[in-house]
C-alpha cells in the first residue's frame, strides 16, 4: 500500500472515500474485530442471557418458565444466600488485610540488599505457582487431628484444634492457607512499586533527620498508593470468586460455615438444577463487585502523584 | 531503595573507631534478621517438604507423632501404585495441550487487538476498548452457566473445544499489549510503511519481536491460569481422558482421599514440573508480574 | 524490510496469518475429531458403541466388567464404554449430562434422585421385548412381588433394580472377646446399649484413641451419603417422618427427630465417645491389623469390601439388626434405598434396545452379585441360591427390610438430603443443639419444597 507523498494526478479513478489513511485505519478495525466478536459471543451474550435466565425458573430438562423477579425475592429472604455472602466477605477481607500487611512487610525487607536475597525471594514465592487443588489437598492433611499443625502447636495449645470441622475455625483455616499461597505474589508486586520510588527521596529525608518509620510513613506509603490500589482490587475481586479451596477442602461445611457464593452458585446450578436461581445469584454477585470496585477507586483514588 | 542501607556505611565508619560493642550489636541485628527471615521462609516451604516426605511413607506412618521427616522405610511404590490407578500422564498431556493452545491464541490475538487499539484510529475505537476492558469486572460465575448452555448448544460439551475456546482471548492481555505498544514510537511504524511493509506485515515483523517482554509475561500468566483452573473443567468435562491435571487430582482425592500416601505422591507428581519450570524461568516469572503491576 | 507489491498480498498475508493463528483453536477441534473417530475405529462395520455410567464400587465393577465382556462376545459389533464415577459428584455429573443431552446410553443410579430425570422425560420405559421377554408380565415374574413398585413412575416401569439395600450393624467379634464380652449374648439391641458397649470397647493410650467402640457417619466433606437416612430410620422408629403427608412441609424438627439427633450429639459431645473430625473411611474395620472400630452401621455390600481387604476381620464379623429405641413405636431399620439401571430416551432406537439387552445380561446373575459384591437384587431366582440361604451375615438385613419403609421420593431429594446432612454436621461437628439444628433444617426444606 503506497502511502508516501502525493497521489499522481494521472490517476483517473474518482477520488474515493478510502483515503490511504482511512484504508490503513480500517486494518485497525480488522485487527480488533476477532477480539470484539469473541467477547461479544463468549462474554456479552452470556451476560445478557444470564440476566434473562435469572428471570426464569429453569431446570435444564424442561424449557425455561418466566417468573419475573421471583428468584430475587427468594434470595432476599434466603438464609443460605445471606450466609454465603457473609462468608465470602469474611474471606475477602480476611485474606486481603493480612496479605496487604505481610506482603508489604516482606517486600520492604526484600528491597534491601543482603546475601542470599535471590534464594529467599524464590522461597517466599514458591507457593504462588502451585495449583490451588494441590495446596488445598496438602493443607487438609496438615489440618488433620494428628497433622503437622496440631503437632507443632501441641506444646502451646491445650486440647485438639479441629481446623476443618469447627464452624468457628474452618473459615480461618482456609484464610490462613490462602494468605500462605498469596503472599509471594503480592510481595513481588509491592517490590515493583517500591522500586519505582527514587532513592534520592529517601536520602533527602535522611538528611532532614527522618527515621525509618518517618521515611516509611511520609514517602513509602503515599508513593505506593497506585500499587496498593492494584493489590487491594485484585485481592478483593479474586477473593470474592474463591471456589477451589472450599470445593476441595470442606464442600462448604461444616453446616454452611465455609459456603461461599461461588460454591453456592455451582451447587444451585449443577447439583440442584436451579439454573434460574443460580443466574439470579450471579447477577447479585456482579452488582456487588461493581459497587465494590467503584468504592475502591473513589477511596484510593490517586491523582497527580508524580514524584520525579 | 538501597538508600535504606546507604546510611549504614556512614555509621559504620564512625563505629570502627569505637568499641567492638557496636559491631556486636550489628552482628546481632543481622542474625536476628536472618533468623526471622528464615523462619518465614521455612513456613512457606514446610508444607511442600511435608508433602514430599509423606509421599514416601507407609500410610500408617504419615500421622505418626513425633514427626519423622525422613521416611523409614522409603516407599517408592507409592508413586508407581498411585500413578497406575489414574491416568496422570493423560491428565498432564491434557493440561499441557489446553494450556499451550490457549496461550498461543491469547498471545496472538491480544497483540493483534492491542496493536489495533494502540496504533490505529477508527470510529468506535475507544468504546470498543472500554467495552472489552469492562468484561474484566465480570466475575466468572456470572457467565459460567450461560457459557455452559452455549457449549451445550454448540455441542462442544465434553470436548477440547469447550476447554480451550472460551479462554482463547483475554481482555487483560489486550490491555497489557495495548499499553505496551502505545510506548513504541510512531516513527518506527512510519518507517516500516515507507519501506512498503503491509499492516499485517508490520504486525508480524515489527510489533511481535519488539513485544517480547509483555508477551513473555502474558504467556506465563495465561499458561498458569489455564493450568490451575478447576471450576470450568469441572462443569464441562465428563470423560476421564479429557480431564486436565487439576480436575484429575480433585477426582483422585474424592476417590482415594483416605489413601494419603497415594494422594501425596500424586500431588508431588503434579507439582514437580511446575517447580522445575519456575526455578528455570524465575527471572521471567517475576519480571512478568512486575511488568503487569507497573502497567496497571 | 523487503518491498512488497501493494494491495492484495497484504490481504492475503493477513488472512493467512489469521488462519494460521486460528490453527491453535482448530488444533483443538482436529484432535477432538480424531478422538471421536478413534473411539469408533474398528475393522467391523456397523460398530455400535454403548456408553454405560455407574457409581464407583469396586466389587460391583469387577462383576460388571465380566458380564460386559460376555455381552460383547454375544453381540459382535457392539462395544461397551463403561465408566465409573465416585460419589458424591456422580449424581450431579449424570444429572447435568442428561439435562444437556450428553448423557450416557444407560446408567446405574440411586433412585432417590431419579425423579427429575423421569419427569423430564429423559429416560425410557422398560422394553421387555428387547430383553428377551414376551411381555411385561413375563419380565415382572422374574422379580419378587411388590419390589418393582419402587421403580415405577406414573404407572410405567422405568428402571430395573441393581440393588435394594439398607444398613445394619456390623460387629467385630475379636474386639468383643478382647473386652471380655460375649458377642452372641452381649450385642447391642438399643441405642443405649451402643453407648454402654462403646464405653467398654474404647481404648485410649497416652491420650491417643486407638480404638473406638462405635462411630456414626458425620457427613464430613467427601463422605458418601447414608447417615441422613440412618437418622431418618431412627426418627421413624419414634414415629417421625421427613415430610408431611402431601409433601408440602417438612417435619424434621419433630420430637422424634430431635431425640434421634440427640443420640448423635450425646455420643460426640456428652459421652465423648465419637470423633466427628475423622473422615468415615479411616475409622474402619480394615484399618490396621484388626481395624480401629468395633461396631459400624453399613450396607450388606460392605462385607465383600472387608473380605477383600482384611481376611482376619472378615472371618470374625457378625451382623445384627439396626439398633432400636427401647420405646420405639415401629420396629424398623435405616430407611431402604435402591439403585437401578436406566436407559437414555434420547439414544437411538438401536442403542436403546441394545442397552436393555445389556441390562438383562447384567441383572440375570443375582447370586453372583450377592456373593461377590453384597448387592441384593430382588429377583426370584435369588431365593433359591445358596448365598441367600446360607450367608449368616445377610439375615439381619433381610429381617429389617421386611419392616422398613423406603426413603421418601421427591423431585428435590438431593437438596432435602443435603439439608439433613447439614443439620447433622451442625450438631456433631459444631455442637449446635439438635432442636436448633433441626429447626434450621426444617426451614431449609420447607423453602425447598415451595420451590422457585
Amino acid at each position: 500500500m503506497q502511502t508516501t507523498g502525493v497521489i499522481p494526478t494521472t490517476d483517473r479513478r474518482p477520488r474515493s472515500r478510502w483515503t490511504p489513511n482511512r484504508r490503513r485505519n480500517l486494518f485497525g478495525l480488522l485487527f480488533v474485530a476477532p477480539a470484539v466478536i469473541f467477547f461479544g459471543v463468549f462474554n456479552l451474550y452470556p451476560m445478557a442471557r444470564a440476566f434473562y435466565v435469572s428471570l426464569t425458573s429453569y431446570d435444564l430438562l424442561t424449557p425455561p418458565r418466566f417468573i419475573g423477579l421471583e428468584n430475587y425475592a427468594y434470595l432476599l429472604q434466603d438464609d443460605r444466600f445471606r450466609i454465603a455472602l457473609t462468608n465470602t466477605f469474611l474471606f475477602m477481607i480476611g485474606t486481603t488485610v493480612p496479605l496487604w500487611v505481610f506482603s508489604l512487610g516482606i517486600a520492604l525487607v526484600m528491597a534491601r540488599q543482603f546475601r542470599f536475597k535471590e534464594l529467599y525471594r524464590t522461597l517466599y514465592f514458591m507457593p504462588v505457582i502451585l495449583s490451588g487443588v494441590v495446596v488445598a489437598i496438602v493443607w487438609s492433611l496438615l489440618y488433620q487431628e494428628n497433622g503437622l499443625i496440631n503437632t507443632a502447636l501441641s506444646p502451646f495449645v491445650k486440647g485438639t484444634l479441629f481446623w476443618l470441622t469447627s464452624d468457628q475455625l474452618a473459615p480461618w483455616s482456609i484464610i490462613i492457607m490462602a494468605v500462605w499461597q498469596g503472599l509471594g505474589f503480592y510481595m513481588v508486586i509491592f517490590l515493583a512499586g517500591l522500586q519505582n520510588i527514587p532513592a534520592d527521596l529517601y536520602a533527602a529525608a535522611s538528611i532532614d533527620g527522618a527515621n525509618a518509620w518517618g521515611r516509611f510513613r511520609y514517602i513509602t506509603l503515599p508513593l505506593i498508593r497506585p500499587t496498593a490500589l492494584f493489590v487491594t482490587v485484585i485481592s478483593l475481586i479474586g477473593g470474592f470468586q474463591t471456589f477451589t479451596y472450599q470445593y476441595v477442602m470442606t464442600q462448604g461445611g461444616p453446616g454452611d460455615a465455609t459456603n461461599v457464593i461461588a460454591l453456592l452458585i455451582y451447587s444451585a446450578a449443577f447439583s440442584y438444577l436451579k439454573i434460574g436461581l443460580a443466574s439470579a445469584m450471579s447477577m447479585v454477585m456482579f452488582a456487588i463487585i461493581m459497587i465494590l470496585t467503584l468504592i475502591q477507586f473513589r477511596v484510593l483514588r490517586t491523582d497527580n502523584l508524580s514524584y520525579v | 531503595m538501597s538508600n535504606l542501607v546507604a546510611s549504614k556505611p556512614a555509621v559504620a565508619t564512625r563505629t570502627t573507631q569505637r568499641s567492638g560493642l557496636q559491631r556486636a550489636v550489628r552482628v546481632l541485628r543481622w542474625t536476628v534478621f536472618y533468623v526471622l527471615l528464615s523462619a518465614g521462609a521455612i513456613v512457606m516451604i514446610l508444607p511442600l517438604i511435608w508433602m514430599l516426605s509423606a509421599s514416601l511413607k507407609e500410610p500408617s506412618q504419615i500421622f505418626s507423632v513425633p514427626i519423622q521427616w525422613v521416611p523409614d522405610p522409603v516407599r517408592w511404590q507409592n508413586y508407581s501404585e498411585a500413578l497406575s490407578t489414574a491416568p496422570f500422564g493423560r491428565y498432564f498431556f491434557n493440561s499441557i495441550f489446553i494450556g499451550t493452545c490457549t496461550t498461543t491464541s491469547v498471545l496472538f490475538f491480544s497483540s493483534l487487538a492491542g496493536f489495533g487499539f494502540a496504533k490505529y484510529t477508527f470510529p468506535g475505537r475507544n468504546v470498543l476498548f472500554i467495552l472489552i476492558l469492562s468484561t474484566l469486572m465480570v466475575p466468572f460465575q456470572v457467565i459460567m452457566v450461560p457459557l455452559y448452555l452455549l457449549m451445550r448448544d454448540f455441542h462442544w460439551l465434553n470436548s477440547y473445544l469447550a476447554l480451550i475456546v472460551p479462554g482463547a482471548m483475554s481482555a487483560f492481555g489486550i490491555f497489557l499489549m495495548r499499553q505496551f505498544i502505545l510506548t513504541l514510537p510512531d516513527e518506527l511504524f512510519d518507517a516500516a510503511r515507507i519501506d512498503g511493509s503491509g499492516e499485517f506485515g508490520t504486525f508480524l515483523r515489527l510489533v511481535l519481536p519488539l513485544s517480547k517482554p509483555p508477551l513473555a509475561a502474558l504467556a506465563i500468566f495465561t499458561f498458569l491460569d489455564s493450568w490451575n483452573s478447576l471450576l470450568w473443567p469441572l462443569i464441562v468435562v465428563n470423560d476421564d481422558d479429557l480431564r486436565p491435571l487439576s480436575l484429575g487430582l480433585a477426582e483422585f482425592q474424592t476417590r482415594y482421599g483416605t489413601s494419603y500416601h497415594y494422594l501425596m505422591a500424586a500431588s508431588v507428581v503434579a507439582v514437580i514440573p511446575v517447580i522445575l519450570l519456575f526455578v528455570l524461568l524465575q527471572k521471567q516469572f517475576i519480571q512478568g508480574i512486575v511488568l503487569t503491576g507497573l502497567k496497571s | 524490510m523487503e518491498a512488497h507489491p501493494p494491495g492484495k498480498v497484504n490481504r492475503r498475508t493477513f488472512l493467512a496469518g489469521t488462519a494460521a493463528a486460528a490453527g491453535g483453536l482448530l488444533a483443538a477441534g482436529v484432535v477432538e475429531q480424531a478422538e471421536a473417530a478413534g473411539r469408533l475405529t474398528s475393522p467391523v462395520r456397523d460398530q455400535v458403541e454403548l456408553t454405560f455410567w455407574s457409581h464407583q464400587f469396586t466389587p460391583r465393577e469387577t462383576l460388571d466388567k465380566i458380564h460386559i465382556k460376555e455381552f460383547e462376545r454375544q453381540n459382535p459389533g457392539v462395544k461397551v464404554n463403561y465408566t465409573t464415577y465416585s460419589e458424591p459428584g456422580y449424581e450431579t455429573k449424570l444429572q447435568t449430562a442428561m439435562a444437556s443431552g450428553t448423557g450416557p446410553d444407560l446408567f446405574n443410579l440411586y433412585t432417590g434422585v431419579a425423579d427429575p430425570l423421569v419427569q423430564g422425560k429423559t429416560v425410557a420405559p422398560v422394553d421387555p421385548q428387547a430383553m428377551g421377554y414376551a411381555s411385561l408380565a413375563a419380565l415382572k415374574k422374574q422379580y419378587l412381588p411388590g419390589f418393582l413398585d419402587g421403580f415405577t413412575w406414573n404407572n410405567t416401569l422405568y428402571a430395573l433394580p441393581t440393588e435394594v439395600s439398607n444398613y445394619a450393624l456390623y460387629i467385630n467379634k475379636l474386639h468383643f472377646i478382647e473386652a471380655g464380652l460375649n458377642p452372641a449374648k452381649d450385642y447391642p439391641r438399643t441405642w443405649d446399649d451402643i453407648v454402654a458397649l462403646s464405653k467398654k470397647l474404647l481404648i485410649v493410650k497416652n491420650g491417643k484413641v486407638l480404638r473406638r467402640g462405635f462411630e456414626f457417619e458425620y457427613a464430613t466433606a467427601n463422605d458418601w451419603t447414608g447417615t441422613e437416612w440412618d437418622l431418618a430410620g431412627m426418627a421413624y422408629q419414634l414415629g417421625g417422618t421427613v415430610f408431611n403427608h402431601d409433601q408440602t412441609a417438612s417435619l424434621v424438627n419433630s420430637p422424634a427427630w430431635v431425640r434421634s439427633l440427640k443420640v448423635y450429639y450425646d455420643f460426640v459431645h456428652t459421652y465423648k465417645l465419637g470423633y466427628p473430625a475423622m473422615p468415615v473411611c479411616s475409622v474402619d474395620f480394615t484399618n490396621g491389623k484388626q481395624g480401629n472400630v468395633s461396631m459400624l452401621l453399613s450396607g450388606y455390600w460392605y462385607a465383600p469390601s472387608v473380605r477383600d481387604t482384611n481376611k482376619t476381620v472378615y472371618k470374625n464379623l457378625m451382623t445384627v439388626q439396626f439398633p432400636r429405641f427401647k420405646d420405639a413405636k415401629h420396629s424398623n431399620g435405616a430407611l431402604m434405598y435402591a439403585y437401578a439401571h436406566f436407559v437414555n430416551a434420547s439414544s437411538s432406537a438401536t442403542k436403546q434396545r441394545l442397552a436393555w439387552k445389556l441390562i438383562e445380561t447384567l441383572d440375570s446373575h443375582p447370586a453372583e452379585y450377592l456373593a461377590g459384591a453384597g448387592l441384593l437384587q430382588p429377583r426370584t431366582s435369588l431365593l433359591s441360591s445358596a448365598t441367600y440361604r446360607n450367608d449368616p451375615l445377610i439375615k439381619p438385613f433381610l429381617e429389617d427390610a421386611r419392616t422398613t419403609p423406603y426413603r421418601p421420593s421427591s423431585t428435590h431429594l438431593s437438596e432435602v438430603q443435603d439439608a439433613i446432612r447439614r443439620a447433622i454436621q451442625r450438631s456433631t461437628q459444631t455442637a449446635v443443639p439438635p432442636q436448633q439444628s433441626l429447626d434450621m433444617a426444617k426451614a431449609d426444606i420447607d423453602k425447598i419444597l415451595k420451590g422457585v
